[in-house]
Formats: C-alpha cells, sequence, structure tokens
C-alpha cells in the first residue's frame, strides 16, 4: 500500500452543508477544532475548579501556564498589555492543544491548514491596526518612519517599512503552518519507509520516527509560543508606537 | 521512565522550588533555551516573508499598474530584502534589550 504523505492532510466532506453557495460542510479539521476546544475547556475548569493554596498536578500545570502567559504579555506590552491578556491566552491554549492533541496518532493537526492560522495572524494584526489607529490617530502612520531616520532616508524607510509591515500576518501564518504541516510530512515519510522496509532495514527510520516524533513535542510548544510572542510585540507595537524603551523592562 | 513521571511536590518542596524560581529572576519566557530557539525558528521566516512581499509587490506594479518589467520586480525584491534584514535585526535587537535586563537583575 504506497500511500502519499500528504494523504494525511487530505480532507472529506463528513456531513455536507451549503448555504447560499458558502460551503459549510463539516469535515476532520471541523470536528478536530471541536475537540481541541472541548479537551482545553474542560481541562481548564478542572483545573480552576479547585483553588488550593498547595496545588494539585493539574492546578499548577494551569498556573505555571497563566503565569507563563503573564509574563509573556509584562515584558512585550508593560502593565497596559494585561487588557490583551484574554485573546493572548486563548491564542496560546488553543494553538498549544491543538498542536499537542495532533501529534496523537490518527488525529488531526488544526494548525497544519493555512486558512487556520492566516485567521489568527490577521486577526491579530488587524486587532494592532485597530489598537494603533484608535490611540494615536494619524500619528499611528509614524511607524513607518523608525525613531531617529534622517530625513533623506524617510522615501528609502517608507516602502521598507511598508513591505516588512504586510510581511508580519504572513511570515506569522506561514511559520506556524508550515512547522506542522512539515513535521508531519516528515512523520509520514520515515514511517512509510519503515513499513516498506521491512524488518531488516526498517529499523532504522522507525528509530528516526520515533526520535523526530519526540523532537515535534519540543516544536508543538515553541511554535505556540512564538505566536503568542509574536502576537504581544506585534500588539506592544501598536499599543506604545516607538516606546519599547521605557517599556522594556 | 520516570522522566515524564508528574508527581505532587510536598508543601516544603514546593515552597522551596518556588522560591529558587523567584531567586533565580528567570522568566520562563526568557529561559535562554526558548527564547535562543525562538529567535531561531523565527529569523528565517521573516527574512523569506519579506522578500517574497516585496518581490510580489513590485511584480503586480510590473503587471497591472506601469507595465515596467522587470523593473518593479527587480526593485521590490531589494526592498524585500532591506525589509528582511531590517525585522531581522529589529527582532534581534529587541532580544538584546531582554539579555540586558537579565544581566542587570542578577
Amino acid at each position: 500500500m504506497e500511500e502519499s504523505p500528504l494523504h494525511q492532510f487530505e480532507l472529506q466532506r463528513w456531513v455536507p452543508i451549503s448555504i447560499g453557495g458558502l460551503d459549510l460542510s463539516i469535515n476532520k479539521a471541523v470536528v478536530f477544532m471541536w475537540v481541541v476546544i472541548a479537551v482545553a475547556a474542560v481541562l481548564m475548569v478542572m483545573a480552576g475548579s479547585s483553588r488550593k493554596l498547595v496545588p494539585g498536578k493539574l492546578q499548577s500545570l494551569a498556573e505555571m501556564m497563566v503565569d507563563f502567559i503573564r509574563t509573556m504579555i509584562m515584558e512585550t506590552m508593560g502593565k497596559d498589555g494585561m487588557r490583551f491578556f484574554p485573546l493572548v491566552a486563548t491564542l496560546f491554549v488553543f494553538i498549544l492543544f491543538s498542536n499537542y492533541i495532533g501529534l496523537i496518532p490518527g488525529a488531526y493537526t488544526v494548525t497544519s491548514q493555512i486558512i487556520v492560522t492566516a485567521a489568527f495572524s490577521f486577526l491579530v494584526y488587524g486587532i494592532s491596526l485597530v489598537v494603533g489607529f484608535s490611540l494615536h490617530g494619524m500619528k499611528f502612520l509614524g511607524i513607518l518612519i523608525p525613531p531617529g531616520t534622517p530625513g533623506w532616508l524617510v522615501p528609502l524607510m517608507v516602502p521598507i517599512e511598508i513591505i516588512s509591515q504586510i510581511a508580519r500576518p504572513i511570515s506569522l501564518a506561514v511559520r506556524l503552518f508550515a512547522n506542522m504541516t512539515a513535521g508531519h510530512v516528515m512523520l509520514a515519510v520515515l514511517f512509510g519507509l519503515t513499513i516498506s522496509g521491512g524488518v531488516l532495514i526498517g529499523w532504522l527510520p522507525f528509530v528516526f520516527t520515533v526520535a523526530i516524533y519526540l523532537l515535534e513535542f519540543g516544536i508543538a510548544f515553541i511554535q505556540a509560543y512564538i505566536f503568542t510572542i509574536l502576537t504581544c510585540v506585534y500588539l506592544g507595537d501598536a499599543f506604545h508606537l516607538h516606546g519599547h524603551e521605557e517599556h522594556a523592562h | 521512565m520516570g522522566l515524564f513521571k508528574l508527581r505532587t511536590p510536598s508543601r516544603a518542596e514546593f515552597c522551596s522550588r518556588a522560591l529558587a524560581f523567584r531567586g533565580f529572576g528567570m522568566a520562563p519566557s526568557q529561559d535562554p533555551l526558548y527564547a535562543g530557539l525562538g529567535q531561531a525558528v523565527r529569523i528565517g521566516t521573516e527574512l523569506l516573508a519579506a522578500l517574497i512581499v516585496g518581490g510580489g509587490l513590485g511584480w503586480a506594479i510590473d503587471a497591472y499598474l506601469l507595465e515596467s518589467a522587470p523593473w518593479g520586480l527587480v526593485v521590490g525584491l531589494v526592498f524585500g530584502l532591506a525589509a528582511g534584514i531590517r525585522s531581522v535585526y529589529r527582532s534581534v535587537q529587541r532580544w538584546q534589550v531582554a539579555v540586558d535586563n537579565l544581566n542587570n537583575r542578577e
């Protein structure tokens, strides 16, 4: 049985729904998105229900996570940034849980669909634009001119900064999507080699499968972390507008 | 394997660990391992995304606005490269601030 390593990302319509020409069918990705939300919500509610002074396993994990997100926000945005805590924490928990649930054999990695990651990154970037323009008005366009730019460099810097601003949501989306997809393709290829290699040579790709699988556990966390910290950085840029130096500590 | 076993620490152990954690003054996101890996993974995509956006904008100007092929693409790629290097430079600069803060705190 030869199977393409990309086969795992194909989506079939399980429950075809079409409303006004829009394809809203329920497929594996949708179902696993619900699973991720359900698992994350149940675990978090369970962790938060006891509220002991000396926390149990689940509660200390949840407290570590909240503390982790809080430090991330404080470092990048300062104290005012805590108003974005719900958004940032939701993104982090959702991405973390979908990365980890995707690592269960047979499960679907929601974040391996670029439309999911793109929806998140454009949402974040859109919010940062709204926050920037509502806080600073037209002065927010000054983000295109970095502080300390000599006057004659301005016509050169503005297109460069426009490009790097447009690149922000794109790189945010592509990074998460590409890392999750590449990891799963690699696992599929190596495991395919194991199956077709037989006992004599198949152990070699199998060792690599296990090694890459363990590596993917780290990647799953690091990618969720990077996505969230960049969310904080972009929101902080819009929030402070060249003011990192005073808020950096 | 004991590596993945999770156990509840005793109260004394928990307090001493919490104190050690605070005393060390290192927030989890400043852990050098995560910070370093985070930086390493970020920089590549940032460079590439800016290059693609720059080239894409140049190409679009060529194709739809000025019919100036290939000069829009050439200029766009140069600007994209500059933007990519600029954003990598900026993120490394931000990292340096974090490292300085860490050193000052100790």
